[in-house]
């Protein structure tokens, strides 16, 4: 060893003795030098910048919470969440803000990722359910910080516990608004094809089977979808047809093992119904494939798509008065939740366990759930806030005929998201399936099946 | 003392100063590979041994081979394997393609600088903008199936990217496009290293074109093809995400995903399941690893039977 260092020691001495002997190179080394010492002052110097007693908060944000897609087009400085957090900065000039920004599905992984490294932002959002719970053991309990203010203030609480235990440890702090899907359609299309689903909407898959059937004759394409990207037929109807059938804590009853999808009869019937509506015609050719039915149903070659009330505001701009809502229809004659709405609070807000200062970010979150607070994001996002003192009149739906009668629909009966309530892991192997199983390539058997497997490699 | 055993000391001095050499040559490099092995080196040990884990993220609980088990009995992971082996088919059709373009521009044909520039262009643009122009040009409304109706062959406009089959050579054909200029660039630097006097003693013995080409020009980018094969068949396997991620998100179902694809999806998409991930990355080392060796061989005997 002594030797290994003595040798080390002579070759960097050489070294030396050759640089000096060769004076272009000593002024490179020397500037290099400078340039080293000069940058680490400027990062000593900016790590300094703070003043005493201020603090940073670090905020990630994800969109269509406190950014949407709207604002993506605009400079930062004109986005919601920059003024929002601008305007706290205004009433406590001691906190400043760091803002990343990332898309809902990969929040919880960064997240995750960012937590192990002992690096996570101060404030998160995520989405609620088993997105949330995957990470219980990295953010901060919220029971021993909130007040009756804060249960009263705000929907969505029951989702936010652990294990949607109404006992359970409060894990996050719910947010944004309180989104629903539907079918959405063109009223002109549908006229056209005899029908009025203002008066008479099909309320049973049979009724839905005859309207369909009307619309494909009339020469349009009764529905459109996109299962290659975003499954929208999966997450926001067969999701709906299966909660209605079983209620949500039958679902919640798979995470802990013990029951299996081929068994399910309510699922098997709703995969089942689903692949039948390709082998009638009644859906987009390239549904496997097609990634612009949105744009056919703006130019009118679409009867009904799949969406949901975060989608409001792109569709009234781009159909104006021709667009029209109806709930997905009925899967069976007796199912335990009737004529319901999918949807409900899907966001929240979670506080880092590796904050350093997690008072602050709580009155961060409550001031961003706010009255004010959510009545300036309203201006921007067309949206129902889980606020509970938030009134028709705030929203401005009153003169609206489809927002005001959605509002009406959400205070019915709700399925919530399953996809929340649901292992991801099955339910992630089910959407990358469905444009299989739609186009008939795969059986509803041979898909819960997959289903079952991956269950029981994400309960190992 | 025996005069045939004794080392000289002369001898002895030169021993050591080579030694020495090679240690101080060493030196300076020892921190380069201390960093490499830091970077490289620990992600591999750590995947390795995550994969026996049921790690998601932050638990980790050791369940053994139940991953590789998983891995193996599990009817998607044929499906992966048998679409990255039909991705390999894009060799063939690069290596022919790039060939009849680089004789051309080393024959010079008229304009060949413009096509030097415009074959090469694919390569420098990013691989999300070409996924996505193909994806728009084969999509069921797209492009080329408006072209086949227009000229008759209506039969052939199917949904492309819904269909394995028809998904993975679509992918085929993107992946062409972009690598064609690196392949250009490789196989024409191939030829014009062939020295002049090859050429010139070949054209003084009465060998024509076609002959120099093909008696002259093709074996002696042997080389090159073997270098080309054994890169292009590595990236199959571990550089095709951008593609598949682009044009159909591995879809229909498994059609058209990878094994590479599928690490990403277990990790990232749904559930974090990075210790399944980890496993899948380990099978895909040892396959590379493998293709690797048998190509080696075989371009080796290859060469000793040329010999």
């Amino acid at each position: 060893m002594v030797v290994y260092f003595n040798m080390i020691i002579d070759y960097h001495i050489n070294a030396i003795k050759e640089a000096y002997m060769n004076r272009s190179r000593v002024l490179v080394f020397c500037l290099a030098l400078l340039a080293l010492a000069f940058s680490s002052v400027m990062l000593f110097a900016r790590g300094n910048a703070e003043p005493k007693g201020a603090v940073t908060v670090k905020i990630r944000i994800t969109n269509n919470v406190q950014l949407f897609p709207e604002e993506l087009a605009k400079p930062q400085g004109d986005w919601y969440i920059t003024k929002a957090l601008a305007r706290y900065t205004q009433a406590h000039p001691d906190v400043t803000f760091d803002v990343t920004f990332v898309k809902g599905s990969d929040t919880a992984t960064t997240f995750k990722a960012a937590a192990v490294a002992n690096n996570a932002p101060d404030i998160n959002t995520l989405w609620m359910g088993n997105y949330l719970f995957g990470v219980k053991d990295l953010v901060r309990p919220l029971d021993k910080d909130l007040t009756n203010a804060d249960y009263d203030s705000v929907t969505g609480w029951d989702f936010v516990r652990d294990g949607f235990d109404p006992k359970g440890t409060v894990l996050a702090y719910p947010t944004g608004s309180a989104n629903y899907s539907m079918f959405f359609y063109n009223k002109d299309i549908i006229a056209k094809a005899g029908l009025d689903f203002e008066k008479a909407p099909p309320r049973t898959t049979q009724e839905f089977d005859a309207a369909l059937a009307k619309i494909k004759a009339a020469g349009f394409i009764p529905i459109a979808a996109d299962e290659s990207q975003s499954a929208d037929f999966i997450y926001h109807i067969v999701n709906l047809w299966w909660g209605q059938s079983v209620g949500i804590p039958e679902i919640a009853k798979y995470n802990t093992g013990g029951k299996k999808f081929v068994d399910d009869k309510a699922l098997l019937t709703a995969l089942t119904y689903y692949q039948s509506l390709y082998k009638n015609g009644f859906v987009n050719t390239d549904v496997a494939s097609s990634s612009d039915h949105k744009s056919k149903f703006y130019q009118g070659k679409v009867g009904i798509i799949i969406d949901g009330t975060w989608s409001l505001a792109d569709l009234e701009t781009n159909m104006k008065d021709k667009l029209g809502a109806i709930k997905v229809p009925n899967i069976s004659s007796s199912p335990v939740v009737k004529d319901p709405l999918m949807g409900g609070p899907g966001d929240c807000i979670v506080i880092s366990k590796n904050s350093a200062r997690p008072d602050i970010a709580l009155d961060v979150i409550r001031w961003l759930n706010s009255k004010s607070e959510v009545l300036q994001w309203l201006k921007v996002q067309s949206a129902f806030p889980i606020r509970t003192d938030i009134s028709p009149e705030d929203l401005g739906v009153a003169d609206d005929p489809v927002q005001s009668k959605m509002l009406g629909w959400t205070r019915g009966p709700i399925v919530w998201w399953p996809d929340n309530v649901l292992n991801s892991n099955p339910m992630g192997e089910l959407a990358k399936l469905s444009p299989v199983l739609l186009t008939g390539k795969m059986t509803p058997m041979e898909v819960a099946a997959q289903m079952d497997a991956k269950l029981e490699d994400a309960l190992r | 003392m025996n005069q045939m055993t004794t080392t000289p000391a002369w001898r002895r001095r030169h021993s050591l100063l080579r030694r020495e050499r090679r240690l101080y040559g060493l030196l300076p490099v020892l921190f380069v590979i201390m960093i490499i092995a830091a970077v490289k080196g620990y992600p591999i040990v750590v995947t390795f041994v995550k994969s026996f884990t049921n790690w998601d993220g932050v638990h980790s609980k050791f369940i053994g081979l139940w991953n590789y088990i998983r891995l193996f009995q599990g009817h998607s992971f044929w499906i992966m394997l048998r679409n990255s082996m039909m991705l390999l088919l894009h060799i063939p059709l690069l290596l022919f393609f790039g060939f009849v373009l680089a004789v051309m521009l080393y024959e010079r044909i008229p304009g060949w600088k413009f096509y030097r520039s415009v074959i090469y262009l694919p390569q420098v643009i990013s691989i999300v903008i070409i996924g996505y122009v193909f994806r728009a040009l084969f999509s069921f409304d797209g492009s080329v199936n408006r072209i086949l109706s227009v000229i008759g062959l209506k039969a052939l406009a199917i949904e492309w990217l819904g269909n394995g089959l028809s998904g993975l050579f679509v992918i085929i054909l993107c992946i062409v496009y972009q690598s064609l200029g690196w392949e250009v660039l490789l196989i024409f630097g191939g030829i014009a290293s062939i020295p002049e006097s090859v050429m010139e003693a070949a054209e003084l013995d009465g060998a024509g074109h076609w002959t120099r080409l093909w008696r002259i020009i093709v074996p002696l980018l042997g080389q090159v093809v073997r270098y080309s094969v054994i890169v292009s068949v590595m990236w199959v396997f571990t550089g095709l995400f951008p593609f598949i991620y682009i044009i159909t998100r591995g879809g229909p179902g498994y059609e058209t995903t990878t094994l590479d694809y599928s690490i990403y999806q277990q990790a990232f998409s749904s559930g974090s399941m990075l210790g399944a991930a980890s496993a899948t990355a380990v099978v895909l080392l040892v396959i590379v690893l493998l293709l690797t060796r048998v190509q080696m061989t075989v371009a080796d005997k290859l060469q000793n039977w040329e010999g």
